[in-house]
This record gives C-alpha cells, sequence and structure tokens, in this order.
C-alpha cells in the first residue's frame, strides 16, 4: 500500500506534535496529555473519547494509537501533521459546530467537510512532496506548518491546482526556505491586503490570498494565539476577496464580452440609427426602444442572460410591456464544469455567488470522488480504485455537462428554488456514482465466488465454502443455498468435494448430540435415585445396628 | 462411603466442558463488546484494551473461558503468549473497516501458521453487520481468503455486538466443533 515510516520517524513525529501546546489537551474533552488520535480528523483524543470516537465507526473517525500502533502509514502522519487540534477546532467553530454531542460532532456537514479536506490536502502534499518532514528544526516549525495548512486551506478552495502543489512543495521545504516562501508571496502580489486595484486585474488571479497569509506569517510565528487570530484574519479576508473576486470577475467577463462584440455591434449601428429613428415618433417610446436596444445588446453580450431574463419575465417589451430594468443588477452565473481542473477561481467566484450551503454542496459535488473512495474503496486493490476514478471521472464529466448545458443559476431570489432542485438533482447523481462506484468495486475482483455464492449469507464456513470447489458451473446453481442464511461454516462451505474428510454433518451430530443429553440427564436421575436410596440404606442399617 | 457416591454424582452434575477460547483481531474490532455482550448481556462502552480482559461465560452445556487481547500493533505481538492450550480462536473482523480488511486478513493468514493452534477451530466474527456499510459475509469471506484456509475448519458469522445478534450461534458451533474432535 503505501509507503512505511520507521518507527523512530514516527516516534519522532509525534513527539514534535505532541509538544504542540493545542495538542496536548483532549481534542474533546480536554483531558491532559492524550495519547490516542483520530486520524480522519487529526485531531489528538484522550483514551475515553477514543472510545466514543471507535463506537462512531470507522467511516467516520478512525482511531489509532500514538504509543501502541507504530504501522503508521505516511499518509496517516501527514494528516497528523497538517491537522492538530487548533485547526481543527477553528475549523468546527467557524462551521459553528460547537456541539459536544460527539454524534452530532462527528455526522455534522462541518465534519465532513474537514475530514475531506485533511485527506485531500494530506494526499496532495504527499503526491508533491513525498519526503516525510520529521527533523524540523525548532517548535517554529510546527507553527510555521500550520500556518501553511492554512494556506493551503485557502489554496483549497480556491480550487487552483497549480498553485496549490506549489505551496506543498514550500510546505514540504525545510525551514530555510521559509523567507522564500515569503518572498514568493511578496512576489506574486505586492500589494497587502484587499484592493481596489484588484478589480481591475484579471478575475483568474489568485495571488492575493496568499499575500495576505504570507504577510502575516511572522505574526503568526509569535505565539499559538497568535496563530488562531490570523488564521482568523485570513479567513476574513478570504470571503473579502471572494466578493472582490467575484465583482471583478463579472466586470472582467462583460468587459471582455463587449470588447469582443463592438465590432459586430459597429455594423449594426445603421440599421439600429433608423430603428430608432422610427420609435422617435412615439416619445414616450423611446425608453422603451432604449431598452429593447439594451436588452438586444444584452442578448449580443450574453444570450444566455437574456434568455433568463425573458422567461423569468424580466424582459420589457416583448412579454408584458412592463419595463423593468432588471438587466443592470442581473448577474449571470453559469455552472461550469466543476470537477475539471481547469474550472479555477472564476468559476469559484461564481458559485461563491450563492448562498454558503450551495458553495458547500458544490465544494461536495467537486469532491464526490474523493469522498466515495474515503467511504468505500480504501483497501481495495488499485486497479479497483482506478476502474472506478474512471466511472467516477466519467459520470462526473457527464453530469457536469448535462449541467452546464441546462443550468443557469442566477443570483436572484425567484432562483432559489430552482437551486435548490438542482441541488436535488445533484443529490441523485451522487446516489448514482455511489452506486456505480460499488458495481465497480464488486465487479473486478479476482475470485468473487464466494461473492455470487453467498450473497447476502450471514455466516459462511470452510465446508460450505468448499463444497463445489473445482466445480464452478455448480456454484451459480448453489447460490441459493446460503441465501438469507446467517452463517455459512467450512463443511457447507466446501461440501461434498471434502465430506469425506469431515464426516460429521451437522444434522446427525446434533441428534447424537441430543441422544447424548437424554442419556446422560437420564443416568444422572437414576444414579441421583439409586444414591438417596445407598444413602437410605447405609442410616437404616447404621440405625438398626447401632454402629 | 456416602463421599464416594457424592463425588461420583458430581460429576454428572459439574459435566460441562471447559473450554478455552481466544479472542483475537484487529484494534477497534468489537472484541471487548463481544465479550461483555455475552458476559453481561448488554452493550458496554469499551475503551480500547491495553493488556487484555477474561471473562467465563457458560453457554450451550459450555464452560467458555474467553480471553480477549487488544488488537494494537504492539499487542499483536503478545498475542502468541495466549496460545498455549487454546482450542477455540475467535477472530473479529470489523466489517466496516473496508481499508484495513487486508491487515485483517495478514493477521489472520499468520494465526493459521501457529503451530500452538494447528487443533484450534478457527471461528471468525464478523462484526458490526448493522452498518449499512459492512461488507457482506461473502465480500468478507473473499477479502479474508478464506477459501486458502482448507487444512482446518473454520466458520464465519455474521454478527453486531451492539444488538447481540449472531453469536449465540457462532459460540454453538464453536462448541459443537470443538466436542466433535
Amino acid at each position: 500500500m503505501e509507503s512505511q515510516p520507521s518507527k523512530e520517524d514516527i516516534e519522532v513525529v509525534f513527539n514534535r506534535l505532541r509538544s504542540i501546546q493545542t495538542n496536548k489537551v483532549c481534542f474533546d474533552c480536554n483531558a491532559k496529555n492524550p495519547t490516542w488520535a483520530s486520524v480522519t480528523y487529526g485531531v489528538f483524543i484522550c483514551i475515553d473519547c477514543s472510545a466514543v470516537h471507535r463506537s462512531l465507526g470507522v467511516h467516520l473517525t478512525f482511531v489509532r494509537s500514538t504509543q501502541l500502533d507504530t504501522n503508521w502509514t505516511t499518509l496517516q502522519l501527514r494528516q497528523m501533521q497538517l491537522g492538530g487540534n487548533s485547526n481543527a477546532l477553528q475549523f468546527f467553530s467557524q462551521h459553528n459546530c460547537n456541539t459536544n454531542d460527539a454524534q452530532k460532532k462527528y455526522n455534522s456537514r462541518a465534519a465532513q467537510l474537514y475530514r475531506e479536506k485533511l485527506s485531500q490536502t494530506a494526499s496532495n502534499s504527499l503526491r508533491t512532496g513525498a519526503q516525510l518532514h520529521v527533523h524540523p528544526p525548532t517548535q517554529e516549525k510546527a507553527e510555521e506548518k500550520e500556518e501553511d495548512f492554512f494556506s493551503i486551506e485557502d489554496n483549497f478552495n480556491s480550487k487552483e491546482p497549480s498553485y496549490r502543489s506549489q505551496s506543498n512543495i514550500v510546505e514540504v521545504s525545510e525551514s530555510g526556505r521559509v523567507s522564500e516562501n515569503v518572498r514568493l508571496a511578496d512576489q506574486l502580489n505586492p500589494g497587502e491586503g484587499p484592493s481596489v486595484d484588484f478589480l481591475l486585474t484579471n478575475s483568474t488571479q489568485v495571488e492575493p490570498k496568499k499575500s495576505s497569509i504570507g504577510s502575516r506569517k511572522p505574526a503568526a510565528k509569535k505565539s499559538t494565539l497568535g496563530s488562531k487570530k490570523s488564521g482568523l484574519g485570513a479567513t476574513k479576508v478570504k470571503t473579502n476577496f471572494a466578493e472582490l473576486e467575484r465583482e471583478a470577475e463579472l466586470a472582467e467577463e462583460q468587459r471582455t464580452k463587449a470588447a469582443e462584440e463592438s465590432l459586430r455591434m459597429a455594423a449594426l449601428t445603421v440599421k439600429e440609427q433608423e430603428e430608432r429613428d422610427a420609435a422617435v415618433r412615439l416619445v414616450y417610446k423611446d425608453i422603451n426602444t432604449q431598452q429593447q436596444k439594451k436588452e438586444e445588446q444584452l442578448r449580443k453580450d450574453d444570450p444566455k442572460k437574456a434568455d433568463q431574463l425573458e422567461r423569468l419575465g424580466m424582459g420589457m417589451s416583448s412579454r408584458a410591456g412592463i419595463s423593468h430594468s432588471a438587466v443592470s443588477d442581473m448577474q449571470t452565473i453559469e455552472q461550469k464544469n466543476v470537477h475539471s481542473p481547469s474550472s479555477t477561481l472564476s468559476s469559484l467566484g461564481k458559485l461563491r455567488l450563492t448562498d454558503s450551503d450551495n458553495f458547500l454542496d458544490d465544494y461536495t459535488y467537486g469532491n464526490t470522488l474523493s469522498m466515495i473512495r474515503n467511504s468505500n474503496s480504501y483497501g481495495d486493490s488499485k486497479l479497483n480504485a482506478f476502474l472506478a476514478d474512471l466511472a467516477d471521472a466519467k459520470s462526473l464529466s457527464e453530469s457536469s455537462k448535462s449541467s452546464k448545458d441546462s443550468w443557469v443559476i442566477i443570483d436572484d431570489p425567484p432562483e432559489k428554488p430552482k437551486s435548490s432542485s438542482y441541488e436535488r438533482e445533484r443529490e441523485r447523481e451522487r446516489e448514482k456514482e455511489r452506486k456505480k462506484e460499488r458495481h465497480v468495486i464488486s465487479s473486478p475482483s479476482t475470485s468473487d465466488e464466494a461473492q455470487k455464492k453467498f450473497g447476502n449469507a450471514k455466516a459462511i464456513s470452510s465446508d460450505q465454502f468448499f463444497n463445489d470447489n473445482g466445480a464452478d458451473y455448480e456454484t451459480k446453481a448453489n447460490l441459493s443455498r446460503f441465501q438469507g442464511s446467517s452463517s455459512i461454516s467450512s463443511a457447507e462451505f466446501f461440501g461434498n468435494g471434502n465430506e469425506s474428510n469431515h464426516p460429521s454433518n451437522n444434522m446427525p451430530q446434533y441428534d447424537m448430540e441430543d441422544v447424548k443429553e437424554s442419556v446422560r440427564q437420564g443416568v444422572t436421575k437414576v444414579a441421583g435415585k439409586l444414591g438417596s436410596l445407598a444413602n437410605g440404606l447405609m442410616s437404616s442399617i447404621q440405625d438398626r445396628y447401632g454402629y | 462411603m456416602g463421599s464416594i457416591f457424592s463425588m461420583v454424582f458430581s460429576k454428572f452434575y459439574t459435566s460441562k466442558k471447559q473450554l478455552r477460547i481466544l479472542m483475537l483481531g484487529l484494534d477497534g474490532a468489537g472484541k471487548t463488546t463481544i465479550l461483555y455482550r455475552i458476559k453481561l448481556g448488554m452493550m458496554t462502552r469499551t475503551i480500547p484494551t491495553v493488556g487484555f480482559n477474561v471473562e467465563t461465560v457458560e453457554f450451550a452445556n459450555a464452560k467458555f473461558t474467553v480471553w480477549d487481547v487488544g488488537g494494537q500493533d504492539k499487542l499483536r505481538r503478545l498475542w502468541r503468549h495466549y496460545f498455549a492450550h487454546t482450542q477455540g480462536v475467535i477472530f473479529v473482523v470489523d466489517s466496516c473497516d473496508k481499508e484495513r480488511i487486508e491487515e485483517a486478513a495478514a493477521a489472520l493468514k499468520s494465526l493459521t501458521f501457529e503451530p500452538e493452534l494447528q487443533t484450534a477451530a478457527l471461528m471468525i466474527f464478523a462484526n458490526k453487520q448493522d452498518v449499512a456499510e459492512a461488507m457482506s459475509l461473502a465480500e468478507i469471506t473473499e477479502k479474508l481468503k478464506l477459501n486458502d484456509i482448507k487444512e482446518r475448519r473454520w466458520h464465519i458469522q455474521a454478527v453486531c455486538a451492539l444488538r447481540g445478534t449472531g453469536m449465540s450461534e457462532g459460540f454453538q458451533w464453536l462448541c459443537d466443533e470443538i466436542s466433535s474432535q
């Protein structure tokens, strides 16, 4: 499977991680010096809370001991490094998940998001920089790691793969490169914080985000508290940027489209002039015409928008004649191929337009693949995972294509129900994918003989299993034998072929057991009676002869 | 004289077989929960076993002494110290842990090579069958490569320690299997 770090490496990693102040208390109950960990969330927990976690199931939280488990994988260690109690705590509180009830807490949306995010960032960081940084020089390094995590987090939200990998390279590099990291950030964007210039820059730029984190980094190193604060600050700025980016993005879109159309528009001006002259005859219609013109222009600019407008009854003249100038306020959001790596900030900006729930959904949708992989195909052969990926990618691209064709989300109240129905559709799609995934997982297994044979069996034994071993044609015929049974024993499983070796058939054996038992009981009863008789006899003899 | 009789009779009365059962499996599979489910008949919230638990359970005319040993990686190396005189091995698998089913298969395979366990009956409990994500029994049979184990008899039983289903059947099989040997 994954590369296996040595015991010493694991020890070093955990000594370092557990020396971080925030990791010195249990994530759930604040007990001191926890030695257990939930790999799924990268948090340290005490043994009592580990019991709670383990009862939730491995699909929600996977518990390992930092002391008793010595076979941690590199990926799991990386998850612990990138995670940590403070990051998880911050994420949970940001997403308004402050409950102490473990069942609610780890079944929540925030938990789901966090575990997906963590596993994805961890695997990404492994892909880009495979070495395990087990020898960071000081505690500062740990702090820096946390900071890096935030930059990744931002990154992750922006869905900009190239940028992410870049930052990961920085992350896995030695601390000597920290200054370079900051330098890089400065280089990418000299400005600090949000600026109006940003509106005019190309919308696909993501660098400003980096700058906010880069510039904050030195301050964050001072203390854990500081780092926390800076993390919060960074998030605030992040949302700000999302806003700015959205605006910039829309402006840019409008501008470029207008530029493209200007030539064609020039050709049309004469015609328009004529139209206008005709319209001037009726003065009160002038405004209407202008709007019509506007609409026409809009139609050329952005046919989809115009279509929307018309469909929503916001058009000026064609429908009800209401001159409602919704054009200027209206923003067209197009659901682009969410999954494709090329859908970078521009699509993100659009997604951000919708409310946060939508955003989360979009996020989930984009990452269904990883989520499903988490839940279903871990431990499967790589081939299976690959096939599943293929199927996923296919279905995703299909679904996104269809969504691109049919859905245009508009940031207007009337569109709300539509977006929810879109969500529903996505839900269905996800469901479909899951089904597909399951199918894919099960189908290519090399010897699915048992699966075919024992369908819904509740127990299988070796005899059953090998019953028709060697006679594969019979397996299907014997399928129904174990349908609904709750156990399969080896004798049943292997069946007649090995029957001679194990002559004990179940039915006769039970009978024998019964007979034995009844005989035993009978004998016991008789013996008891005999015993009391003998005792009586003895005592009577004793009485009579006075011994 | 009477004491002789009573000795003879007491032999009949306490005729219950003493069976030494060893319960093994990966960490978090549910060994301790199963143990206390059959001992107390109720669901207990257990903390990870560091060391071992041992309980005697009377069931189906037999007295089971069930040893439950912690399944963490470091503790797995201590399993061999419990092998001597073991008549039955219960290997507990978490049916939902798809990621570590191979690890479980490897642990189970190494058990089958243990010389001290050659005569022991092999029972596999596929635990947590109540969870929706759980693998089917056939799938687990496949993944644990039980079809490679031909030199000994085994039995895989779907159980749910939370609800207590499947365990009496499992212990019945162990009882029959050991007494038939």
